[in-house]
């Protein structure tokens, strides 16, 4: 009984949890030959360093993670830079997990696409 | 002419029996490049652990419970910490005093990488966390990180673990008052101590409030209780905001959220455990 107790309390809990978001739901354009800067915030868990993966079609951009209060790495607040030096779309693919507590943690990713623009 | 060294054994000598390694990865077993239990992989992880670079992290497992025992421990006693995970590596099982870590299923880790190829968490973590885990599931099985009931840890067990593992349970408070939150910043100050709750983990800077409030994560206490930065006294009020720094996924230095007040605090928080060094 007990045990049946416990196990109905945890599917509830965990069914009451707030899921990964990962903000904005789309970044903002490029402009050829500019310097491109964009924010990606992961909230309602703490991202695991360790667990964090980030693809892009374009070489010259990238990835860095803020800094905790710790000076840990901050893997829920990211900044996306680059230049794009032709009109193609850039693909943005990032994915990772949360830190566990009693329970385990959730994993997500998110696929972006970078539009460039010839000019403002 | 053989190979084998098995002719040369005199008078039973086994020195020459080679054992089988206790951990294995069951997506990346022996001999395959990507095996993290090889003996240079775990010795980095290890050589980094103690030179403080990294600390116990349960990262994306349900481990909180025994990652604050093993905390406390690599502070308190590195040589006992440097021997379990040393043990643990070879023998597959360890005693920490009367503490004995004998795990089973975990030995035989499933889904401890993701399908990227990123591990859900280190080797040594594993070996020490899931292997206190395990040791004392009777009837559930921990062989994988996302386990999620198998994980739970009670605040009996902790208890149970820091008695064993040579430490003193000082005292419990259960839903505490400005009073006792007193008491218990005198012991966070005093290093004989370590204070380690049951809180909803809502209340730590980098995660977002739930529906409901419920007792989710143990974590060690790094600092008092302040109010306005200054450790609080009796004529705290509940709607004062307070803060204190914690030990949690391998980080001394995490912070509550900056605006969460007392009436919040007090009613997210439930266990406090004090352990005598």
């Amino acid at each position: 009984m007990n045990k049946c107790l416990v196990l109905f309390t945890t599917v509830f809990l965990l069914g009451c949890a707030p899921g990964v978001e990962v903000t904005p739901s789309k970044l903002p354009d490029a402009y050829l030959n500019q310097p491109y800067e964009a924010d990606i915030e992961i909230i309602n868990s703490a991202v695991v360093g360790m667990s964090f993966y980030s693809e892009f079609s374009n070489s010259s951009f990238k990835l860095t993670p803020g800094v905790r209060d710790s000076g840990q790495d901050d893997y829920n607040n990211l900044t996306i830079n680059g230049l794009p030096t032709t009109l193609e779309p850039i693909a943005v693919y990032i994915a990772g997990s949360t830190y566990g507590t009693n329970f385990p943690g959730k994993e997500f990713e998110k696929e972006y696409t970078i539009e460039v623009k010839a000019n403002k | 002419m053989s190979n084998s060294t098995s002719g040369n054994m005199k008078g039973g000598d086994t020195s020459t029996k080679i054992k089988p390694r206790p951990f294995i990865s069951r997506q990346h077993p022996l001999n395959d490049p990507k095996d993290p239990f090889t003996a240079a992989k775990v010795n980095k992880e290890f050589a980094d652990r103690m030179a403080s670079k990294t600390y116990p992290d349960q990262a994306e497992s349900s481990l909180c419970g025994p990652a604050t025992l093993f905390y406390c421990l690599l502070i308190d006693y590195p040589k006992l910490y440097k021997q379990a995970v040393a043990e643990l590596w070879k023998d597959g099982e360890t005693t920490i005093n009367q503490l004995n870590i004998r795990p089973f299923d975990a030995r035989k880790v499933r889904e401890l990488f993701k399908t990227d190829g990123s591990l859900r968490i280190s080797a040594i973590d594993w070996m020490t966390l899931a292997g206190l885990r395990d040791s004392w599931n009777s009837a559930l099985c921990y062989d994988s990180p996302l386990k999620q009931v198998a994980g739970i840890t009670t605040p009996g067990e902790i208890k149970d673990w820091f008695r064993l593992a040579g430490y003193r349970v000082k005292d419990t408070y259960y839903a505490p008052s400005v009073k006792n939150f007193i008491e218990i910043n005198n012991y966070v100050k005093n290093p004989k101590y370590h204070v380690i709750s049951l809180l909803d983990s809502s209340i730590i800077s980098t995660q977002a409030t739930g529906f409901f409030v419920y007792p989710n994560h143990w974590i060690v206490w790094r600092d008092m209780l302040r109010t306005s930065n200054k450790p609080i006294t009796e004529n705290l009020t509940y709607s004062d905001n307070v803060s204190f720094k914690l030990f949690s996924w391998g980080d001394s230095n995490m912070s509550t959220h900056a605006d969460l007040s007392y009436a919040k605090f007090s009613a997210y928080i439930t266990t406090t455990i004090i352990i005598e060094k």
